[in-house]
């Protein structure tokens, strides 16, 4: 098991050292933005739920609200795992951590811009559809909107720099061919491929792709600032879609990725690349490029054939997903002497999380199905299932063993028992409300629900009572966690 | 397909996934670790893909003939509908200008019972949704409203009352109370049976 520990010393020892600081760091920012941002949910859900009655702020701070907690958990979701990934990856490639200090700074600079925006009240949805920042009837200051390209332009600096880092690295020790497992599927499989090499490789050549796509969209939203004429709508959604749908994939896949080399540490198994694993990632590369078409189901201007390659496309991302990940990960556990701790029982569970919220993606990434659900409160239904007690669980289940690693402090295990029960029972049954008000047609992203819809408002009150669980599970999370971060960071000082 | 349909099987295979992972979680304790548990989890992943696959074909079989999307039929009446931040015009004669807009969505609009209407739907600012939710709250279909664009949404009208139109894409702060409507009024047989010869001629 000595390969799968992170710590040790092993051939890039002092990128490794820079490593550690960068993802502690990291596991700062997630620990101070994922409470803030998850209080802004809890916010926009007693908005919906009526409870605020009078003392209800003006519905511009509900927009500005949901466009900042999109915007931000996206981001921290992206980011967080990315820097996770690249942690474990550090072990296997040397990666410059000059470049990734870069990305950090220039990251928090566009997060400053966003939340200066946020106090500006700008709300034009976390997927900013063009041309709705431009044109907003008086909702916001026509210049907030020039802060926002700003900040996207930023962070879209800061992400395609670490992103073509990550290509670098790989490329100076591994021909794609290789850091693809190709050989593998010649039936030679050396030099052995650590799945995390893999699943990253993956995930860089989408990340640069999606970053590119972000960068033609944003030229599109300069040329109707400077020009003050309309563009295609269609092109720009086709193009903010794309790269929304793949950033948002890329992140669950480097969750998948730290995965693949902490879970072993737990379950004293090592996870080894194989030809299923190679076949399902690379067909993931592929597949991600299309399934992004199943958001522009009811724009019936797309060529028919287009929103049947999104179907398929989407139907075809979640196999691997499901016969290399989740049953890989079964595979770990089953009649396995696991080692139960915070970490591994958020980062298995992590894995459930994405498999009950595919089951609602691929439901609604059937067109017919798609007429009923499309923009009702079952697509946050399910983005929040494999966000929520997907990802979050696997971020928190990493800085959970980050944290213990560096710091060798011993875990209260009643506590976390706590923890994980509170996290799973409040967060399914903030889950449930979004899957049932989807099933009656409650549309997502309203203020207040019409009459017609009131069931609505009802099921937002009963989701708060479970997101007070989820906001009692994180606190006791970061009693927990937090001592631990302490004391590595003090140890990392004092080394 | 029904909603709640989807809920359901949502649901079912929902508290599978978690029966599974139960037993998984469970079947650690006291474990030894031998390598022929993790073999025989591995096993399942042919059956499982072929499943999979085997599944996935049947919903996109079954579900591809089922696309909304207009496939050459003839609707028996046409009806523009533009959306504008915050308000749907709904009228059997084109929106050309804000004017005719203006007009359009105060004019209140009837549809005779049965008949398959295609709604032409465009917007003059920003990007909306044009969802129709039938008399019992029910949404019955849906599509985008874009700047530049007309996308056809057919309908058949079959139940009569008031139908409601929500916005359904995220267009600004008053997304929320952008709603218009129209009414599905009865049609006696006798009428009925005469507006059919009439469309037949």
């Amino acid at each position: 098991m000595a390969e799968m520990t992170i710590g040790g010393a092993q051939e890039f020892a002092g990128e490794q050292a820079r490593m550690r600081t960068l993802a502690l760091v990291w596991s700062a920012l997630l620990m101070l933005l994922l409470p803030i941002l998850g209080l802004l949910g809890l916010f926009i859900r007693a908005y919906q739920s009526q409870i605020l009655a009078e003392a209800a702020p003006d519905v511009s701070w509900f927009y500005a609200s949901l466009t900042l907690h999109g915007l931000g958990l996206v981001g921290v979701s992206y980011t967080v795992s990315f820097v996770g990934m690249l942690y474990v990856l550090s072990q296997h490639v040397q990666l410059n951590t000059r470049v990734l200090w870069l990305s950090t700074a220039l990251t928090i600079v566009g997060v400053v811009l966003l939340v200066i925006n946020f106090l500006l009240r700008f709300a034009p949805g976390w997927y900013f559809l063009y041309p709705l920042p431009f044109i907003s009837a008086g909702g916001w200051a026509s210049y907030t909107a020039d802060i926002f390209l700003v900040a996207l332009a930023v962070l879209g600096v800061a992400w395609l720099l670490w992103e073509l880092e990550l290509i670098r690295a790989i490329a100076a020790r591994y021909p794609l061919s290789q850091a693809l497992g190709w050989h593998y599927l010649k039936g030679n499989p050396s030099p052995e491929l650590p799945p995390v090499v893999l699943v990253a490789t993956v995930c860089a050549i989408a990340g640069v792709i999606a970053l590119l796509a972000a960068v033609a969209m944003l030229i599109f939203f300069l040329v109707h600032r400077f020009t003050g004429s309309m563009v295609d709508p269609l092109v720009v959604k086709n193009l903010t879609f794309f790269f929304g749908h793949v950033l948002i994939n890329l992140a669950m896949y480097h969750g998948i990725g730290f995965l693949y080399a902490l879970f072993p540490t737990y379950s004293g198994h090592a996870w080894k690349t194989a030809v299923p694993m190679v076949i399902a990632w690379n067909c993931v590369l592929f597949l991600v490029m299309f399934a992004y078409f199943h958001h522009l189901y009811m724009d019936f201007a797309q060529p028919m054939w287009v929103q049947v390659v999104g179907q398929i496309a989407s139907y075809g991302t979640a196999i691997p997903a499901a016969v290399v990940t989740i049953l890989g990960t079964l595979a770990q556990v089953y009649r396995r002497p696991v080692r139960w701790t915070l970490a591994s029982s958020l980062l298995f569970l992590g894995t459930m999380g994405w498999a009950i919220g595919g089951v609602g993606a691929v439901l609604d990434s059937t067109i017919a199905i798609n007429y009923r659900f499309h923009n009702t409160l079952w697509v946050a239904a399910h983005f929040h299932t494999y966000l929520l007690v997907g990802l979050v669980f696997l971020m928190l289940g990493f800085v959970a063993h980050l944290t213990q690693e560096l710091s060798g402090v011993a875990e209260r295990v009643g506590l976390a028992r706590a923890i994980v029960a509170l996290l799973l029972l409040g967060g399914y049954g903030f889950v449930m409300m979004f899957y049932l008000s989807g099933a009656h047609s409650v549309p997502r992203r309203y203020a207040l629900y019409p009459f017609e819809l009131e069931i609505g408002t009802t099921l937002a009150k009963v989701a708060l009572l479970f997101v007070l669980l989820v906001v009692l599970g994180v606190l006791l999370y970061l009693i927990e966690v937090g001592r631990r971060w302490f004391a590595a960071y003090a140890a990392l000082r004092a080394s | 397909m029904d909603p709640m349909a989807v809920f359901s099987v949502w649901l079912v295979i929902g508290l599978v996934v978690i029966a599974v992972y139960a037993w998984m979680a469970v079947s650690t304790r006291g474990a030894a670790g031998d390598e022929a548990s993790y073999q025989a989890v591995g096993r399942i992943r042919r059956p499982l893909f072929v499943l999979m696959l085997v599944v996935l074909g049947i919903l996109f079989a079954f579900t591809i003939p089922r696309t909304p999307y207009p496939k050459g039929q003839i609707p028996d009446e046409v009806v523009h509908a533009v959306g504008k931040q915050f308000q749907f015009a709904l009228s059997s004669q084109p929106i050309r200008s804000d004017e005719e807009f203006l007009q359009a969505s105060v004019k209140p609009l009837k549809i005779a019972q049965g008949r398959l209407v295609e709604f032409r739907v465009t917007s003059l600012d920003v990007n909306h949704a044009f969802a129709v939710y039938d008399p019992e709250g029910k949404l019955l279909g849906q599509t985008q409203a874009m700047p530049g664009y007309v996308n056809r949404l057919l309908l058949r009208l079959d139940k009569p009352g008031n139908y409601t139109v929500l916005c359904l894409e995220y267009c600004g702060l008053s997304h929320h109370i952008m709603r218009s409507g129209f009414e599905v009024v009865e049609v006696s047989p006798a009428a009925s049976r005469f507006s059919e010869l009439a469309l037949r001629r």
